[in-house]
């Protein structure tokens, strides 16, 4: 009877333990991602996320959601040429920054859950998977 | 007693507010002194800092010296457009100052390139097409490094030197510096800041006011 009692706390605990430690890695995710924000991004993407007019572009929409891995494949390598953001052509420089494999999932989870956007955590697994296919 | 302190706050309320609020802005920078002989008298007289006469070419090629400045107050900055460290934010604000301005006849901006190996007169076109500015008073300038370094050290007392070193290959000051018609410096404002840029858009009222007294 005690033993049952016991697994039953147990089953009804560790879901609540997993996920509270899931939100807590989120947060810390979404700091450490501000931070790179700060130090790297900031001057150029603007502290609002909003760019410079037609020179550099937005990240507080949710291009950075629906483009991942191409987002990803851009802040690791930087750009140069064309690139469309919310039906706005740009054709800017953006150099590339030494990020590792953890920062580029602590920026892009932050940029993610900014300005009004709510995203799930990105992993290392997903941003490594997406590093492979870069163009 | 109650009284007396209501007159002791009322007191130094007003005095505050009267500290707070420039009523007319000062003129920046060292005096010269001068000498003049007036009916055989040596005499003295100090002049205030000025800028030097220069001639630049804007984004369409029209040349942007003194004489098209003639009555006009203006706001010089310095910036490169592969810049990528304070210039956006720089331009960001100077936009607040262009979409507030843009129509004032006796108002410019003049943003100098420091990096005209990269910067010309096609890109400005381009990179003021790209912020929206059209038509209006903001005037991307040309010239050579040598004219730019020599106006910027010399006139506007900054530093706009060349520096390997730091990123995008320049050094250069965040400042807007604010010149009157009479090609004296009025005002220094860091135009990556925002509160900065606040007072800047109050004192510019102030001076275009003086401006247009003296028209």
């Amino acid at each position: 009877m005690k033993s049952k009692a016991a697994i039953s706390i147990i089953l009804f605990i560790t879901p609540i333990f997993v996920a509270c430690s899931q939100d807590v890695k989120l947060k810390q995710y979404i700091a450490k991602g501000e931070e790179l924000y700060l130090a790297n991004c900031i001057h150029c993407h603007q502290a609002d996320g909003s760019g410079l007019a037609a020179v550099i572009p937005p990240v507080n929409s949710d291009f950075s959601i629906k483009n991942k891995a191409f987002s990803i494949c851009v802040i690791k390598n930087g750009l140069q040429g064309e690139i469309e953001v919310e039906g706005q052509t740009y054709n800017g420089n953006m150099p590339s920054v030494a990020f590792t494999d953890l920062e580029l999932a602590e920026l892009i989870t932050y940029l993610n859950n900014s300005w009004g956007k709510q995203e799930s955590i990105t992993t290392i697994s997903e941003v490594e998977d997406a590093l492979k296919n870069c163009r | 007693m109650k009284n007396s302190i209501l007159i002791i706050i009322a007191v130094f309320s007003l005095s505050c507010s009267s500290i707070r609020k420039k009523e007319v802005l000062p003129v920046l920078g060292r005096y010269e002194v001068i000498e003049k002989t007036i009916d055989g008298k040596k005499t003295y007289d100090s002049i205030p800092h000025t800028i030097a006469d220069f001639s630049f070419l804007n984004q369409d090629s029209m040349i942007v010296d003194n004489d098209f400045l003639k009555g006009k107050a203006y706001i010089a900055d310095f910036f490169f457009t592969s810049c990528p460290t304070i210039c956006p934010t720089m331009k960001k604000q100077l936009l607040r100052v262009f979409d507030k301005y843009k129509h004032e006849k006796d108002f410019a901006i003049l943003s100098h390139t420091i990096d005209p190996k990269h910067d010309t007169i096609p890109l400005l076109k381009d990179f003021s097409e790209r912020l929206g500015v059209t038509g209006g008073n903001w005037h991307f300038l040309y010239g050579t490094q040598e004219e730019i370094y020599s106006i910027g050290e010399k006139s506007y007392m900054l530093i706009a030197g060349e520096d390997s070193s730091a990123p995008g290959g320049y050094i250069h000051s965040g400042a807007f510096i604010l010149v009157d018609d009479q090609k004296r410096v009025r005002g220094i404002y860091d135009g990556t800041d925002v509160d900065q840029v606040n007072i800047l858009l109050i004192e510019l009222d102030l001076l275009l006011n003086e401006i247009k007294s003296r028209n």
